[in-house]
């Protein structure tokens, strides 16, 4: 019985929105046809996303205790983690989910592919979990491709806008580029030590010195850089942050960067850690790169969307800085906590760049013209958000980034996190732009800005959270 | 308790403000400022000098225990004169914006959050803390000086912001380096004074600087920055020129101290023996920057520009006061501080006044104010007799500890110091000069409207204090006293 309950922890996490996903769409075929059903898909989405976070985040406050499982499932049981970092993680997604999601419905409510869309978002959850629990090369992969191949499809949905498809093709193209990369490393890996469980790899990698590894390890750090869009793998990020759905770029920007980290986390800090000597200075110096790039690419942008996916790239690299540094001062709460914090602003900031679409204004930066004062609730979240990003106190962005650099530069990285201090300067200089716009330059138009109640209660909920997470960190640790 | 009302209250009177209709927010804003200034009376007369407390009005919550920091706030004899100059200040910023119309209640809701931002930053006895409202503080400013400044208020902003948010991220890596020491030495406590007894690792590290310098150099170049000492006083002029009057008068009669407060509170006392090697560079540069404040203060033809330049001078002196070392320098030093935040703040007061008035700030533009507005005139005579140093006010004081402690040290800075307070003399005369006396030469000028009711108040209010302390220092010399005469034998001490 206990195999059951162990397996119901982790199929509670991947199942149960792979389930919802398919309700979604068998429902969507009946409800074209009765008007009665209007409302299904929406609700069964927002049900399953629901119910998905708060089981991950029960099983992280009440864990099971496992004891000995069945032979015949023991061979599964070694695919997948149930540790503290699964749930912590998968509720992070689950959160995400549930705010992009309601997003995507006030984004697509008038297109027929609303409840396709909502499913492919579950299926996408799903993948991003599976890829979390992941403890073999195998299920990795798996949920990898389970997670990337849906939002490949959700970039492209915005039918007749030619930047749409073209966002989704590039993902398409780059993410399977990083696929086969990944392939290649595990196929490498698995050649050396003889197995594809994590655990397995990590023991016979702390014997042997093989001299593949050098490849396999550099080959799975260029699938990572691309999923996680550190420069110089970054080239698609703006692009296609720009092209897709403002929705599905608060998914993507939040819950598969998340996901990305998470694949990162488990392969370097598992497996890998015995060869560290390996891949902790490359891992560094893309990571300074990515800072770097970041924040000097970003000063040129005029576009909301473009700036924030260089933004993006920025905080990966201080995030990728904090996966280099052996996690001896610094554990995955700390990463996760930034993610979350980030996570969290990246999904106010395109809701309000949603609704900016929305009603017709271009995303450039001039749109937030005089919006903090015709509309001030909506530009004190904005600049919550803006601030936050920016890691000025009191607000979780800050505390994030305080906590991450404090691990580094106690490990003795001092010199990278000066880097990131200057980078963190730089980039001010576009963040401190937008707050500009808001407050300091006069609208240009008086096209009037349609923010629907679900929306606004995203928008607060996001900026609050930033706040209230800013004054007291500890809730989450 | 009294602590965490000085924080709260201003940003309590904020969310009133907030939620109350437009036209009453400059008095929300004026009363929550006025019960400011009446708790910072009550602390005038609680605080015990002699006490050995390290800290009154002790508060600790705590907060993020793996670090060890916990919301602490308390007042010492350092914090105290800044803490009295701030809360004096805030209703004189107050009354000073009182007939800014655009976007009213936002303009005074961000007065009272500056205030709590400042307030904290003075009342923090714990690392971090002092760090968030450290940084907290820029963002109101920066808003100030954006929306509500002159023409080019947003180069203006963003200069100041980013100038002073370099230092202070220089700091912040060493904040980090100092909480790793702790942690690798034994329990991680983030009160200030945990921090005083930290022992560096001995060796060079890069460029002949071993860490403690390097410590040393993060921390002084956020405060130093923001004092300004030449030559990181670039932003100045343009940030004072630009802000609206209230923003100038509390740029620089708090924010600028608190780059001195700053200094006193951490980069001396924890670093002490980087602080005696760096001490001749520091008073070097003081020197200069004294003397070349001056001189470009009396090139200015723009009034406020001329004033900003006059408080890189007398700030450039304060720092020579702490570079001497001894007890008259530091004691100076500090009273000076006060002094000229009153003193430029009513500076900063009437110029903003004329500039309400006329619109411009160009000295081409007035001159023969004393017979259109006599009484403005009376006051502008008053405080910049003040700000020269004039026997009597409060200027005089400071100024006269300072240099003595000065000359005790090293007699060259001492006639460089000496030297820059006769050429300050210089540009204020002709600042009254070029104001006041003469012929009216602009038509306008004629018909001028003299000192409006809530103008009068705060400057009868400004120049009762500016006398006060020039003829009776002692309110102020007895609070601080201890802390002066123990502050430099505690923080060698403590480190040996």
């Amino acid at each position: 019985m206990s195999a059951g309950i162990h397996f119901l922890q982790v199929a509670a996490l991947v199942v149960l929105p792979a389930i919802g996903g398919i309700a979604i769409t068998i429902g969507a075929a009946r409800e074209k046809k009765s008007k009665c059903l209007r409302q299904y898909g929406y609700f069964t989405f927002l049900g399953s996303a629901t119910v998905l976070s708060f089981t991950a985040l029960w099983l992280l406050l009440h864990p099971f205790q496992i004891t000995v499982s069945p032979v015949w499932y023991q061979d599964f049981q070694k695919h997948y983690f149930v540790d503290n970092f699964s749930f912590g993680w998968s509720f992070a997604v689950g959160l995400f989910l549930l705010l992009s999601g309601v997003l995507v419905k006030y984004e697509f409510e008038l297109s027929d592919t609303l409840e396709e869309m909502l499913a492919l978002l579950l299926f996408a959850a799903s993948g991003a979990m599976l890829l979390v629990t992941a403890s073999s090369l195998l299920m990795v992969f798996v949920g990898l491709e389970f997670m990337s191949l849906p939002t490949y499809v959700l970039v492209a949905s915005k039918r007749g806008d030619a930047q749409s498809c073209e966002a989704g093709l590039k993902y398409f193209l780059f993410g399977a580029f990083g696929s086969v990369l990944l392939l290649l490393s595990s196929a490498l890996l698995y050649a050396v030590t003889g197995s594809i469980y994590f655990a397995d790899i990590e023991r016979s990698l702390l014997t042997t010195e093989p001299k593949f590894l050098v490849l396999g390890i550099t080959l799975f750090m260029g699938a990572v850089g691309f999923k996680l869009a550190v420069a110089p793998f970054h080239m698609w990020l703006p692009d296609v942050y720009q092209g897709a759905p403002p929705s599905i770029t608060a998914f993507m920007g939040s819950a598969v960067k998340m996901a990305g980290f998470a694949l990162a986390l488990r392969v370097l800090w598992g497996p890998l850690l015995s060869h560290r000597a390996l891949w902790t200075s490359a891992l560094e110096w893309l990571a300074v790169l990515a800072m770097v790039v970041g924040s000097l690419a970003g000063l040129a942008q005029r576009n909301l969307k473009r700036l924030l996916a260089y933004s993006s790239i920025s905080h990966a690299g201080y995030l990728a800085l904090g996966v280099a540094v052996v996690p001896v001062n610094l554990d995955s709460a700390t990463l996760w906590y930034y993610l979350i914090t980030y996570g969290t602003m990246f999904i106010g900031f395109f809701a309000v760049i949603a609704c900016l679409e929305h009603s017709s204004m271009n995303c450039d930066i001039d749109a937030l013209a005089g919006l903090g004062f015709s509309r001030p609730m909506v530009g004190l979240s904005l600049v919550v958000f803006v601030l936050s990003a920016a890691g000025i106190p009191p607000l979780a962005g800050f505390v994030a980034k305080y906590f991450l650099f404090f691990g580094v530069v106690r490990s003795g990285h001092s010199l990278s996190v000066l880097c990131a201090a200057l980078t963190s300067v730089i980039s001010l200089g576009y963040y401190l732009r937008l707050i500009v716009m808001l407050y300091m330059r006069e609208p240009s138009r008086a096209v009037a800005l349609v923010i629907p109640k679900a929306v606004t209660v995203v928008i607060w909920f996001c900026a609050l959270s930033l706040v209230y997470l800013g004054i007291f960190p500890t809730v989450l640790t | 308790m009294m602590t965490v009302a000085l924080l709260g209250f201003p940003a309590l009177g904020g969310l009133i403000c907030a939620t109350m209709p437009e036209k009453l927010s400059r008095q929300i804003a004026l009363a929550t400022s006025f019960v400011g200034m009446a708790m910072g009376a009550w602390l005038y007369v609680g605080f015990d000098a002699g006490s050995p407390e390290p800290h009154q009005f002790f508060v600790s919550v705590p907060w993020i225990k793996s670090l060890g920091i916990n919301f602490a706030l308390g007042i010492d004899g350092l914090s105290f004169p800044f803490l009295i100059l701030t809360k004096t200040m805030i209703p004189i910023a107050i009354l000073s914006s009182w007939r800014e119309t655009r976007h009213q209640k936002f303009f005074m809701i961000l007065f009272l959050l500056l205030d709590s931002a400042m307030t904290g930053t003075f009342l923090a006895t714990d690392l971090f803390l002092f760090y968030v409202f450290w940084e907290l503080m820029l963002v109101p400013m920066f808003l100030l000086i954006g929306v509500w400044g002159s023409k080019d208020r947003i180069f203006a902003s963003l200069k100041f912001f980013l100038y002073t948010f370099t230092g202070s991220v220089l700091m912040l890596v060493a904040i980090w380096y100092l909480f790793g020491r702790q942690s690798d030495l034994g329990i991680p406590s983030a009160n200030i004074r945990a921090f005083y007894s930290l022992s560096f690792p001995v060796g060079v590290v890069v460029f002949g600087l071993s860490v403690e310098d390097l410590v040393f150099l993060a921390f002084a170049i956020a405060f130093l920055i923001k004092i300004p000492l030449f030559p990181f006083h670039t932003w100045l002029p343009d940030a004072h020129v630009q802000a609206p009057t209230g923003g100038s008068i509390l740029l620089a009669a708090v924010l600028l101290k608190m780059g001195v407060y700053g200094l006193l509170r951490f980069a001396i006392p924890i670093c002490p023996h980087s602080f005696d090697r760096f001490l001749e560079p520091i008073g070097v540069l003081a020197m200069v920057g004294a003397i070349y404040g001056a001189w470009v203060a009396y090139q200015q033809t723009d009034l406020k520009k001329l004033v900003a330049y006059s408080s890189v001078s007398h700030l450039a002196l304060v720092v020579l006061g702490i570079c001497a070392k001894n007890g008259p320098g530091l004691g100076g030093a500090i009273l000076q501080s006060v002094n000229h935040g009153i003193t430029t703040g009513a500076l900063f007061f009437l110029v903003g006044i004329l500039y309400e008035r006329r619109h411009t700030r160009e000295f081409s533009q007035f001159g023969g104010l004393a017979a259109v507005i006599p009484r403005f005139s009376v006051f502008l005579t008053l405080v910049c007799c003040a700000s020269m140093g004039v026997p009597g006010l409060n200027g005089f004081v400071g100024e006269f500890l300072i240099l003595s402690g000065v000359f005790l040290r090293n007699s060259t800075w001492a006639v460089a110091g000496v030297s820059a307070i006769i050429f300050g003399a210089v540009y204020t005369l002709a600042l009254l000069r070029k104001l006041l006396f003469g012929p009216v030469t602009v038509a306008e000028n004629a018909s001028m409207p003299d000192l409006r009711p809530h103008e009068m108040l705060a400057l009868i209010a400004l120049s009762l204090l500016i006398v006060m302390l020039g003829v009776f220092p002692r309110v102020l010399i007895d609070k601080t006293n201890p802390m002066v005469t123990g502050y430099w034998l505690s923080s060698v001490g403590q480190h040996q």
